[in-house]
């Protein structure tokens, strides 16, 4: 995917460590976007090395005929079939995407939102207080190191194979990332801007509204994109482990009764979930971080 | 630095735990032991305290009074050491071999103008389906033994392993790469004595976060099949209702993991001690 905001010419879609701020005072000029031509030939071009891959695999799947890895193709017209023959009033979403992938969104849902409402909070509490950071961290950091995985059988004991099962570990299981990264961006937030603020009387709640919040904006979303990757996999575990719907209940039913083609339907599934969700969050991200952009302080 | 840093990549891998900005300069070291001790103890007496009312069933969450009873015996069984011996070997493994497969495809597509991109195309298709989803197809290929974790552990952590990898590799300062060029070193030389050791610090937090993820992905792997480690005691446990050494062996866990991730971070800071500023 070419990131429009890197124009320098061959790290278009990563940019490289050195912050843009150093270069920031000569590079005023309006970036100009490059032709849409141009633009189009470099997105293909990036495409070439997955397109043989895919090419190689149908290939070989075509030649010598596996069971656990069917032609892409047929997959992609099963992934079409299983998941897209509804009607357009639902967006051609078929009933079986109702049945089997909504539970599992719902659950993240819950799970992650829980998480973001009472991690960010907590997070900007442990960045203002230097006493509470070093009550709590501690304890947080030990709960990082936690493998998540190790606590599925706990919250099974706790909830039984129940939706709040899932809700919980994704919920626990996020909830630290949020809370380590907002306040690492709190704590970050340059003391000049907070003793101008002291200085101009402004009252504490326009403190944070208009200068702690969007000062540590960075941080909190570095926490919120870290945490979906996490999200996701303790949604996939949890429904592996045990459930009764979700895509993770999907691919263990497939898998048990040797559907391999529905079970790499429900792969495809949860890859295109998850990459819609970060383009979604990046998005957020660019739109909320715009004056950071725009400035050249990228963070510093 | 820590802060900054995470911003300014706004797409690389962040480290978990990198707190290192809250606690700094305010407290010294002994104020900030003791407020651990404080805080970690007020948190252990408000499970005591919801055990003891009843708030929380002793079914679903035994008091930290029978946890800590359950500890002795969790560490000093045969089964539990057994298990978790083998889950860290397998970690091991798994994190040596996608460490060093890792490292290498980024060094390569990276240093190689028109691998670059599309290599990144393919590595963010790969890594879209989480791995644990892919766990199903890896037990039907490598059964129920090590082989199973450790390929299910190694495809986890290959790609943010090559990431990282590149990011550093991106990040070299062009000025070292002319000087390197204007002395007539040839391509191998460039990279291993520039482009390498610029990328390191970065490589090494690839490696950091892996060592998280590879596991996350192992104790999962056995807990969903695999016939041996601390994922299957944990399941064993649970299904035999002792909650009390179920929580038992994930605090032993947890504190294993903090203790290695304390160590790697040590670790990376001897290897890197010469990036003096960031």
């Amino acid at each position: 995917m070419p990131d429009p905001s890197g124009a320098t010419s061959t790290l278009t879609s990563a940019p490289p460590p050195p912050p843009a701020g150093d270069k920031a005072p000569t590079t005023r000029v309006p970036r100009r976007k490059r032709p849409f031509g141009r633009r189009l030939v470099s997105g293909v071009s990036s495409l070439w090395l997955l397109v043989a891959i895919a090419i190689l695999w149908q290939v070989v799947a075509t030649l010598s005929p596996t069971l656990y890895f069917p032609p892409l193709s047929k997959i992609f017209v099963q992934f079409g079939q299983d998941w897209f023959t509804g009607d357009p009033s639902s967006l051609f979403l078929s009933q079986h995407f109702f049945d089997a992938a909504l539970p599992s969104l719902r659950r993240l849902a819950q799970g992650w939102g829980l998480a973001l409402v009472v991690g960010i909070p907590v997070g900007i509490l442990l960045g203002r207080s230097a006493v509470a950071a070093a009550m709590y961290f501690p304890f947080i950091r030990f709960w990082l190191a936690e493998p998540k995985s190790a606590i599925i059988p706990v919250a099974v004991q706790i909830f039984g194979i129940a939706d709040s099962m899932n809700v919980f570990l994704i919920f626990v299981g996020t909830v630290g990332l949020i809370i380590v990264n907002t306040a690492d961006g709190v704590a970050g937030v340059d003391r000049m801007t907070l003793q101008t603020a002291r200085s101009l009387r402004i009252s504490p709640f326009t403190l944070y509204r208009r200068v702690l919040v969007p000062a540590a904006m960075p941080g909190i979303l570095t926490g919120v994109r870290v945490s979906i990757g996490v999200a996701l996999i303790l949604m996939v575990i949890s429904e592996l482990y045990a459930t009764t719907a979700g895509v993770g209940y999907e691919i263990l039913l497939n898998q048990q009764s040797f559907k391999f083609l529905q079970m790499w339907s429900a792969f495809l599934l949860i890859g295109v979930i998850s990459v819609l969700l970060n383009v979604v969050l990046e998005l957020i991200e660019k739109r909320v971080l715009r004056w950071q952009r725009r400035e050249g302080l990228s963070g510093q | 630095m820590t802060a900054a840093s995470t911003t300014t990549r706004p797409r690389q891998q962040v480290p978990p735990g990198s707190s290192r900005a809250v606690t700094a300069a305010q407290l010294s070291r002994t104020q900030r032991i003791l407020l651990g001790i404080l805080g970690t103890g007020s948190l252990i007496a408000l499970w005591q305290l919801g055990a003891s009312t009843g708030v929380i069933p002793p079914s679903a969450l035994p008091g930290p009074a029978v946890v800590a009873a359950a500890l002795p015996g969790v560490l000093t069984s045969g089964e539990f050491l057994g298990a978790l011996g083998d889950t860290l070997l397998t970690w091991l493994i798994a994190l040596a071999l996608g460490s060093a497969a890792g490292i290498l495809i980024g060094l390569v597509t990276s240093a190689i103008p028109f691998l670059r991109r599309p290599s990144m195309v393919v590595v963010n298709v790969a890594r879209a389906v989480p791995a644990t989803a892919l766990l199903p197809i890896a037990i039907l290929m490598f059964g129920l033994a090590t082989e199973m974790k450790v390929a299910i552990a190694f495809w986890a952590i290959l790609w943010p392993i090559i990431i990282n990898t590149s990011y550093g590799v991106l990040g070299t300062e062009p000025l070292r790469l002319d000087a390197a060029r204007s002395m007539r070193w040839p391509w191998w030389r460039r990279q291993v004595y520039v482009t390498l050791p610029s990328a390191l610090p970065s490589i090494l937090t690839g490696v950091r976060v892996a060592t998280g993820t590879a596991l996350v992905v192992v104790i999962a792997a056995e807990l969903l099949g695999a016939r041996s480690g601390v994922g299957t005691f944990l399941r064993l446990y649970q299904q035999a209702l002792r909650p009390d050494i179920v929580y038992a062996a994930v605090i032993v866990v947890g504190l294993l993991g903090a203790l290695l991730y304390t160590v790697l971070v040590r670790l990376e800071r001897r290897a890197v001690g010469w990036r003096a500023s960031a």
